[in-house]
C-alpha cells in the first residue's frame, strides 16, 4: 500500500510550488481532487503536464456562490486541503480555515503564501522570480557584470518540499491526537531554506562568500569547475577530495607542475594568482581533445566528471532508465508522453505512477456525483455556468 | 523543543549537505537530532559557514566507526532512534555494520533513510557524486546558460538542498505511515532525483512540446516584462504578466508613454516587439535609483522586487523575514549568539517552541550523549583513550 493511500487531498493550488507539492503527494498514493478555475496561467505552464499529474479535475466558476458550497463539501470530506494562490489570477475559491475547522477538526489545511502572512509584503503578488530576486537567489556570477537570472525556480521547489514536510508532520500529529491543524509556509521561506549558509555573528567567522563557485560562472576551484573541450562541448569536474584531485592531476599529466609549491595540492592553493594560473593551464589542456576522449580517460582514471547537458537529453541516460525515473503515460491532451518518475522511494511500497495530468474539468460530473449531486443537479450547474466539464 | 515532531529521535550519520540538512530542517519541528561525525569531522567543516546552517538544531558526537566499539555505540543508538539518515556510497554502511538489514533487527520500527548521489543500484551507483555533477547532468547548468551562453555553475547547490528538503518531507510521511501501521521502513532518494525534480518542468517528452523558456542573451530573465533591469545604483526585477499589471505599469509616473505606444497596445503586440520594449525599459530604469523605482512601482501596485546581492548581510535586518519569524537566534559554542534563517513552517496546534540548538562543534556533546546511553564515566574515559570517541 502506498504511504498516502486513502488520504484525500483537495487541491486548490494555482501557483507552481503548490502544483509541485501536489505531485509529490500524488506520487505517494494520495487521492487528489483538483478544482480548476478558468484562465489560470499555471495550466499554460510547460510544467503543468508533469506537476498536475495524478489528480481528478473539476472546473468551477469562482464568482458563483454555489461554487463556494461545492468547495466546502469537498473540503469537509478531505484529509488535506492544499491552498496556493501565490500566482493565481483573479478570484479563487479558497475558503478560510476557520470556516472549515469547526465542522471538520481533523482537516489539515496547508496554505502557501508569497512572503508569509505578516509584514509589509504579506499582500504582495508572490511570483517565484520576485521572491528569488528578493532573497538573493539571483546573486550569481554570469556572463556579464551584475546579478544573473536563475532558471530553476528555487523558491518554488524548496517551498513544495516544505509543504509536504508540513503535511506529513501534521498527518503524524493527527494520527496521535485525532486533530488536524492549519500549517503554512511561503516562497520567501523556501528561498531562505535553499540558502542555509546565511549566518550572522557578533564574532568573526571563517570566510563567508561564494565557496567553490567564486566569482566565475564556470567555478573558481580548478578541479571542481567547467571547461570547454576541443569539440565545443563542456565538461564539469567534480573532484572534491584530495584523492580525486590527485586522480585528475595524474590523468592530465600535471604531476610535474605540482613540484612547484605555488600550486599547493591542487585544492588548497596558496594565492589567487596561482589558482588562476592553474585554471588557465587546465583550460589550455582541455581544449586539446574532444569530450568523448576525455570521458574515456576519466572513466579509466576514476576522475569524477559530467557533461553539462540539456534536461531532455538526460531522459535517455542509462542510470535514469535503470532507476525507472522516466515513466510512459497517455496524456489526455498531448497523447503519449514520457515524464519524470518519483522523487523518493519507500521500499515498503515503491509507488506507482499516479496517472497523467487531467483535462480541465475532466472529472467534474464524476466528482459531483460522488458528493451526492444528482445527475439533473449536475446538468443544472452546467447550464448555469457554475461548473464546466 | 516542542513542536509537531517533539519526541522524535533522529540519528544523523550523514555528511556534507544533502544528508545532514534534512535532519536540521526537522529539528525546527522539534525533533531531537544526534549528529554522529567521524573523529576527523564532517568533511564540510572548515568550508565557510555552511555547516552552521546544515547542522543547526543537533547535538554532536564524534565516533570512529572503523572501530568495533564505535559500531557497538551505533547499535545502541539505533535501538533508540526513530529515524536514521546516512549518505555513504552504496556498500559502505554494510562494511561499517550499520546497514538497514542489521539495524532493523535491533529496531524494527526504524525509518532508515539513504541519500545517495545516483541511487543504490545501476551503472553509476558506485561513482562519487557531488552537486555540480548533477547540476551538469540534469540540465541546471545548460538551462542557466540558455541558448546564447555557455553553461553556468550555480552558486546555490540546488541539487543538494532540494534533495535534502525532499528527504525531510519523505521522513515526515514515513513517520505518519509508521504511526498508522507500526512499521518502519527503508527510504531512498538521490541527488539525481533532486536534480530531476529541480528540472521537472522540462523533464517530459511528447509530440508538439513547447520549448522550455530560457533566459535571454543578457541573462536578465524570460522577456521584457519578466526580467531584471539595471537602475542608477543596482538592479530590480519586474513581473508584468497580465493586463491588470500592464495597466498599473503604464499608469506609473515615467511609464505613461507606453500606454500611447501602438507597438505595445496588446499582449500579442508586446510579445512581437519584446526587444524594443526591453530596450525602452532599460533606458528608463537606468535614470533613477532602485529604492525610488520600488516606491513608485509599489504605489501603483506593479509587481516588483529588489534584486539583492549579498542578501546574507541584509536578511538579519529584513522586516519581512523578522516579522514572519524566519530569523532565529542560537547560542553557538564558539561564536556566541548567532542569527540564521529557520522556522520555515507555521503550525497552528503544535507550534515549535523553546530553545533550539546551534550547530555543534566537533564532539561537543560526546560525554553528555554517552551518559544518556548509560555509559559509565570509566567506560567513557576508556573510549576516549582508545580513540573510539572524541
Amino acid at each position: 500500500m502506498p504511504v498516502l493511500s486513502g488520504i484525500r487531498v483537495l487541491d486548490l493550488a494555482y501557483g507552481w510550488s503548490g502544483a509541485m507539492a501536489g505531485m509529490l503527494l500524488a506520487d505517494q498514493g494520495a487521492e487528489i481532487v483538483r478544482v480548476d478555475l478558468p484562465n489560470q496561467p499555471l495550466r499554460q505552464h510547460l510544467g503543468a503536464h508533469v506537476w498536475l499529474r495524478g489528480r481528478r479535475s473539476l472546473q468551477l466558476d469562482p464568482n458563483q456562490p454555489e461554487s463556494g458550497e461545492i468547495v466546502r463539501k469537498l473540503a469537509l470530506r478531505a484529509d488535506v486541503l492544499l491552498a496556493d494562490a501565490t500566482m493565481a489570477k483573479g478570484a479563487t475559491v479558497i475558503p478560510p480555515y476557520d470556516e472549515l475547522a469547526a465542522d471538520h477538526p481533523r482537516l489539515i489545511y496547508c496554505l502557501l503564501t508569497g512572503y508569509g502572512e505578516e509584514g509589509p509584503l504579506a499582500e504582495e503578488y508572490g511570483h517565484d522570480h520576485l521572491v528569488a530576486a528578493r532573497t538573493g537567489v539571483h546573486d550569481q556570477p554570469g556572463w556579464r557584470e551584475g546579478p544573473t537570472y536563475i532558471s530553476v525556480p528555487i523558491p518554488s521547489l524548496a517551498t513544495a518540499g516544505l509543504a509536504v514536510q508540513a503535511i506529513g508532520a501534521a498527518l503524524y500529529v493527527r494520527e496521535r491526537t485525532g486533530r488536524g491543524q492549519r500549517v503554512t509556509t511561503s516562497l520567501f521561506a523556501g528561498g531562505l531554506a535553499a540558502q542555509p549558509g546565511m549566518v550572522n555573528s557578533q564574532r568573526p567567522m571563517a570566510e563567508r562568500g561564494f565557496g567553490v563557485v567564486g566569482r566565475h560562472p564556470f567555478g573558481s576551484s580548478p578541479f571542481y569547475r567547467i571547461y570547454e573541450c576541443a569539440d565545443g562541448r563542456w565538461l564539469h569536474f567534480g573532484c572534491l577530495t584530495p584523492r580525486l584531485i590527485q586522480n585528475a592531476i595524474r590523468a592530465l599529466e600535471l604531476r610535474e607542475l605540482f613540484t612547484d609549491p605555488r600550486f599547493g595540492d591542487g585544492r588548497n592553493i596558496p594565492t589567487p594568482e596561482a589558482r588562476n594560473e592553474l585554471i588557465e593551464i587546465v583550460t589550455g589542456i582541455m581544449r586539446r581533445q574532444p569530450y568523448a576522449e576525455w570521458a574515456e580517460l576519466f572513466e579509466r582514471e576514476d576522475v569524477p566528471y559530467a557533461p553539462p547537458q540539456w534536461t531532455e537529453d538526460f531522459m535517455d541516460d542509462p542510470q535514469v532508465r535503470h532507476l525507472g525515473l522516466v515513466v510512459d503515460a497517455e496524456d489526455p491532451e498531448v497523447g503519449p508522453i514520457e515524464l519524470m518518475g518519483p522523487t523518493f522511494f519507500f521500499r515498503g511500497d515503491p509507488g506507482r505512477f499516479p496517472g497523467p495530468t487531467p483535462l480541465i474539468g475532466q472529472h467534474t460530473r464524476e466528482v459531483l456525483e460522488e458528493l451526492g449531486y444528482a445527475s439533473e443537479d449536475v446538468d443544472r450547474l452546467g447550464k448555469e455556468g457554475i461548473i464546466s466539464s | 523543543m516542542e513542536g509537531p515532531l517533539a519526541g522524535i529521535k533522529i540519528l544523523d550519520m550523514a555528511q556534507v549537505i544533502a544528508g545532514p540538512y534534512g535532519p536540521a530542517l526537522l529539528s525546527d519541528l522539534g525533533a531531537d537530532v544526534i549528529k554522529v561525525e567521524p573523529t576527523a569531522g564532517d568533511s564540510l567543516r572548515g568550508l565557510g559557514t555552511g555547516s552552521l546552517g546544515l547542522n543547526k538544531g543537533k547535538r554532536g558526537i564524534a565516533i570512529d566507526l572503523q572501530k568495533l566499539e564505535g559500531r557497538h555505540i551505533m547499535h545502541r543508538f539505533a535501538a533508540w532512534a526513530d529515524v536514521l539518515v546516512e549518505n555513504y556510497r552504496p556498500g559502505v554502511v554494510q562494511r561499517l555494520g550499520v546497514d538497514y538489514e542489521t539495524l532493523r533487527r535491533i529496531n524494527p520500527r526504524l525509518i532508515y533513510v539513504s541519500v545517495t548521489a545516483f541511487g543504490g543500484t545501476g551503472p553509476y551507483a558506485h561513482r562519487p557524486g557531488v552537486d555540480p555533477l548533477l547540476q551538469a547532468m540534469t540540465g541546471v547548468e545548460r538551462a542557466q546558460g540558455g541558448r546564447h551562453n555557455p553553461p553556468i555553475f550555480l552558486r546555490i547547490a540546488v541539487c543538494d538542498y532540494i534533495t535534502a528538503i525532499l528527504q525531510s518531507s519523505a521522513i515526515t510521511l514515513a513517520l505518519y505511515h509508521r504511526e498508522r501501521t507500526g512499521a518502519g521502513q527503508y527510504v531512498e532518494t538521490s541527488l539525481l532525483q533532486g536534480g530531476i525534480f529541480s528540472n521537472s518542468e522540462a523533464f517530459s517528452r511528447y509530440t508538439g512540446r513547447p520549448e522550455r523558456p530560457l533566459p535571454d542573451a543578457g541573462q536578465h530573465g524570460l522577456d521584457a516584462l519578466d526580467r531584471m533591469y539595471q537602475t542608477a545604483d543596482g538592479w530590480l526585477f519586474l513581473v508584468v504578466d497580465d493586463e491588470e499589471h500592464w495597466l498599473s505599469l503604464t499608469a506609473t509616473a515615467g511609464f505613461e508613454a507606453l500606454a500611447q505606444d501602438g507597438r505595445f497596445a496588446t499582449a500579442a503586440l508586446r510579445a512581437r516587439h519584446d526587444a524594443e520594449l526591453a530596450k525602452w525599459l532599460e533606458e528608463v530604469f537606468l535614470r533613477e535609483e532602485t529604492e525610488a523605482w520600488l516606491e513608485r512601482l509599489g504605489a501603483s501596485k506593479v509587481p516588483r522586487a529588489p534584486v539583492y546581492q549579498q542578501y546574507s548581510q541584509l536578511l538579519f535586518n529584513d522586516v519581512q523575514a523578522i516579522l514572519n519569524g524566519y530569523v532565529i537566534r542560537r547560542d553557538h559554542a564558539q561564536l556566541g549568539e548567532i542569527e540564521q534563517p529557520g522556522n520555515f513552517i507555521g503550525f497552528s496546534e503544535t507550534p515549535p517552541r523553546g530553545e533550539g540548538l546551534a550547530a555543534p562543534v566537533l564532539g561537543q556533546h560526546t560525554d553528555e550523549i554517552l551518559r544518556e546511553f548509560r555509559y559509565s564515566e570509566g567506560e567513557i574515559a576508556e573510549l576516549r583513550e582508545k580513540g573510539v570517541v572524541q
